[in-house]
């Protein structure tokens, strides 16, 4: 089974809980972890939890939210011997979303794939004036 | 051919651009909106929206039914977007050959006495009438927010709240 792991400082997690809830309800392959959040669990405890789940059948992806932060220390660590477990630091929304909407197999390329995914996702914003071509209906047609 | 004709009164967003779009693998998505065919800043933002690959037309309502009428729209996979139940049924009844009539969000922006039928739709008592005759031309109209959701047949729903 392809799962998900997604883990943050802070609330950061949760709230990408609610966020893709809004996307793609009810998806029972990803666990949310917030560190040092209040109320939660240590970190330790709530990582060995998420990681005992994955069994060596399935193929997992840990997105953590930043590379120098503890939280990724811990993961990276914990996992390295565990060669179904992928872990990408810095996630963003457009990388998750794809992770979970699409359904190829997780391996060492789609990893790959799914990086400049959220690499090319981050874009400068600029409205483009309309070209008034673009909206006749031959050019849609055609 | 038309996927789907889909009320939302967002239009072209988030939901649309990564989760329908992908789902119902398009050729095209057609705005059928008054307001909006009149309006280039609203044009400039939706167009934003779309994903690659994906070519997108915003028209009112009329122009949008002349497009859809052309023999060519029949060889594309169209997804039409309009943000009123009355707006879905002007075109219901203008074209005979919709796939799915969706029901996605609506109603949370209008002020007005509204009555709630689900999570994602509230409508006003004109919204109302609309729907019952828009469930009398395609009877498969459905509420359905996202493609993983169960569909809500309008016509259950109708019926089950004496509306």
């Amino acid at each position: 089974m392809r799962r998900f792991i997604v883990a943050s400082h802070g609330d950061l997690a949760k709230g990408m809980a609610s966020t893709i809830d809004l996307f793609a309800r009810d998806q029972k392959n990803i666990t949310y972890i917030s560190a040092y959040a209040k109320g939660d669990l240590d970190l330790d405890q709530q990582l060995d939890a998420a990681l005992a789940t994955i069994q060596t059948e399935d193929t997992a992806i840990i997105f953590t939210d930043i590379k120098g932060g503890s939280v990724n220390q811990k993961i990276a660590v914990k996992v390295m011997d565990r060669a179904n477990i992928f872990v990408i630091a810095g996630f963003n929304l457009p990388m998750i979303m794809e992770a979970i909407l699409a359904t190829t197999p997780i391996d060492q390329a789609y990893v790959t794939k799914l990086i400049t995914v959220g690499q090319q996702a981050i874009e400068q914003v600029k409205v483009a004036a309309p070209d008034p071509k673009l909206n006749d209906d031959d050019s849609f047609l055609n | 051919m038309i996927k789907a004709l889909r009320v939302d009164e967002r239009l072209i967003h988030g939901q649309i651009a990564m989760v329908w779009s992908r789902e119902l693998t398009l050729d095209g998505i057609v705005v059928a909106n008054d307001a909006t065919a009149q309006n280039e800043t609203q044009q400039m933002a939706l167009k934003m929206a779309v994903p690659s690959g994906i070519k997108v037309i915003i028209k009112s309502t009329d122009d949008a039914i002349k497009l859809l009428q052309d023999p060519r729209a029949d060889k594309m996979k169209l997804f039409v977007l309009v943000r009123t139940i009355e707006d879905a049924l002007k075109l219901a009844q203008a074209l005979p050959n919709i796939d799915y009539v969706n029901i996605g969000n609506v109603g949370k922006a209008v002020e007005a006495k509204k009555t709630t039928l689900s999570q994602f739709v509230m409508l006003t008592d004109a919204e109302i009438t609309a729907l019952k005759a828009l469930v009398k031309i395609y009877p498969e109209t459905a509420l359905q927010n996202l493609p993983s959701d169960k569909k809500e047949l309008a016509s259950d729903l109708i019926q089950k709240m004496g509306l």
